[in-house]
């Protein structure tokens, strides 16, 4: 009965974000030069996701320069109908999460750290 | 007074309405009610949708309009409300020494729609 | 009773709806009373007690009624007693936040259901420039609701059906989980129905509702998360079923769906359940994210199963409407701040 996962754990910890924070509805992974990693999306361009959500983690540091406020942590787009948010995955990486008006931010919050640990140590397991 | 309050309240004015109440078509949850209660609203919406239900599928086309149950001495009137977001059901109570079905039907309607409007 | 006008939102409906005790739930105390912001008065100091009985008859009108609440609608009877004007912040997976006038409920917001802005906006009833607009007019947010009244955006009683829909359809949606805290804290400015809706009232009718969807569907909270697939195409008759098939993408849950369409969660779920019946869709068990194995959909036989029991978590006392008792008994001071 249960949908079939896919072999990709990158994708199964996607999901499992998608899974425990009400309103996520997709999300990409990238390289931090915006290349497609692995993505559990379904209306969602990945690709273009992926480069757009890289230029917008470069300009959010940049900013964060100018304003002098000290490191980036997220970059979140409110939108009229949901939210992006954009986070830096280790050095290398980038996630994007794309979500609804519902979004449980505070949720989010809490499994963010966790999910981006999950995800670094995946990608470095990938390339030892 | 809210403004549905006071809209029912406009309705109570049309000849032989004893009762009216605003009832959501979907939830069955009674938004207002004004002079005598009607039966239970949650009933009320499922009985509606049993009946649109069954006359789909008898094959009928189109919507249901009005559902009128008639007893002894009242008409119970129902009509579905449509609107932008999940229809609403208006229901009346009719006291059938003073109306005439079919005038009070239209004139009823007519004011709903101005009421809700 | 003369037959004036009844709103049966204010009227009185008798004592707490006694399901609203849970039987073994921990009766610690429950969340704190806030810090206030600077400059607004400390509630708690001033005790607002009136002597004469109150509407609910059981409820005391003093804080420490409030502070002992054992659960949210405890709580909110208690704030009702008090006539407070105020704001609940509860704190959950997810959690949500009830607005408060004279201690009846004008509006509830929480991830798990559409807020009447978001219904608005997403239904196309208004545009964002509209909404913009409107927001611009009144940055308080107290008064949006006669401001798109004014700029015949939305009539007036159009929008207190809504708001009124809201406030239950979010209420519902917070009864589907439990809460960690809960904090009580000032008023804040929002869009909201007057004169607002008795705690009593909206206790009972969540109850209602949980009551109703186990009996079709098994524990409701799993099935507002379950997500829902298509099956074997069927002619469908409905044009809300039209609608609600154009969402289902086997990733939505209902909740999602409710979210896509701009509709309330409830309502949604009620469709689904016809749906089902009809075999138009079919809904997917899920795995907890601590990777318990998924628990099954519910056949009819186990769907009499008591609403409040637990369905995938262990040790969390048992679901009641409208709220429940903390986890744990969180020592005065200790708030939980998002």
């Amino acid at each position: 009965m249960s949908e079939t996962r896919a072999a990709d754990p990158l994708i199964d910890i996607l999901a499992a974000l998608r899974d425990k924070v009400m309103g996520v509805s997709e999300s990409v992974l990238a390289t931090a030069d915006g290349l497609l990693v692995a993505t559990d999306a379904a209306t969602v361009h990945p690709e273009s996701v992926a480069a757009v959500a890289a230029a917008t983690l470069s300009l959010g540091r940049r900013m964060a320069q100018q304003g002098e406020t000290g490191m980036l942590r997220q970059v979140i787009a409110q939108c009229s109908g949901g939210h992006v948010l954009v986070l830096a995955v280790g050095d290398r990486a980038l996630l994007a999460v794309v979500a609804d008006e519902g979004l449980d931010l505070a949720a989010f919050q809490r499994e963010a750290p966790a999910v981006v640990e999950e995800l670094t140590r995946q990608l470095d397991a990938d390339v030892a | 007074m809210s403004a549905i309050e006071r809209g029912l309240a406009k309705l109570l004015d049309a000849p032989g309405v004893t009762g009216v109440a605003l009832v959501d078509g979907v939830t069955g949850l009674t938004y207002a009610v004004a002079g005598e209660e009607t039966e239970d609203a949650s009933e009320l919406c499922e009985t509606t949708a049993l009946i649109a239900e069954s006359l789909a599928r008898a094959g009928a086309r189109g919507e249901v309009e009005s559902v009128i149950v008639t007893s002894a001495r009242r008409h119970y009137v129902t009509f579905l409300v449509r609107r932008q977001g999940d229809p609403l059901l208006l229901s009346a109570i009719l006291d059938r020494a003073r109306t005439n079905i079919a005038l009070a039907m239209r004139d009823l309607s007519g004011r709903a729609a101005e009421v809700l409007a | 009773m003369d037959p004036g006008i009844t709103d049966p939102r204010t009227t009185d409906p008798g004592t707490t709806d006694p399901r609203s005790d849970e039987p073994g739930a921990d009766p610690g105390t429950g969340g704190t009373d806030a810090t206030h912001a600077t400059g607004s008065t400390n509630a708690t100091s001033t005790t607002n007690a009136t002597s004469t009985t109150d509407a609910t008859g059981t409820t005391d009108a003093t804080d420490a009624s409030v502070t002992t609440a054992r659960n949210v609608s405890a709580l909110l009877l208690a704030l009702r007693a008090q006539r407070r004007s105020a704001t609940v912040r509860v704190s959950g997976t997810p959690g949500g936040t009830i607005h408060l006038r004279d201690g009846l409920v004008v509006a509830v917001e929480t991830p798990g259901a559409p807020t009447v802005e978001a219904i608005l906006l997403k239904s196309g009833r208004i545009s964002d420039a509209e909404w913009a607009g409107v927001c611009v007019a009144d940055p308080s947010g107290e008064l949006r609701g006669a401001e798109l009244n004014h700029r015949a955006l939305v009539g007036a009683l159009e929008l207190e059906v809504m708001c009124t829909a809201a406030v239950f359809d979010g209420a519902f949606a917070m009864s589907l989980s439990a809460p960690a805290s809960w904090e009580v804290t000032d008023r804040v400015p929002t869009l909201s129905v007057e004169p607002g809706v008795e705690p009593a009232r909206l206790t009972q009718e969540t109850s209602r509702r949980l009551a109703l969807l186990s009996r079709l569907l098994g524990a409701p909270a799993e099935a507002a998360r379950a997500r829902v697939h298509r099956l074997a195409s069927e002619p469908v008759h409905s044009s809300r079923h039209v609608e609600i098939l154009s969402c289902v993408n086997g990733r939505r849950t209902p909740r999602d769906i409710a979210f896509t369409l701009g509709r309330g969660l409830y309502p949604v779920l009620l469709d689904l359940v016809r749906m089902e019946g009809l075999g138009l869709v079919r809904r997917e068990s899920r795995t907890t994210p601590s990777g318990r194995p998924s628990t099954a959909p519910r056949t009819a036989a186990s769907a009499g199963q008591s609403p409040y029991a637990p369905p995938e978590r262990g040790p969390l006392p048992r679901r009641s409407p409208g709220g429940h008792g903390p986890k744990s008994s969180s020592s005065p001071g200790e708030t939980n701040s998002a």
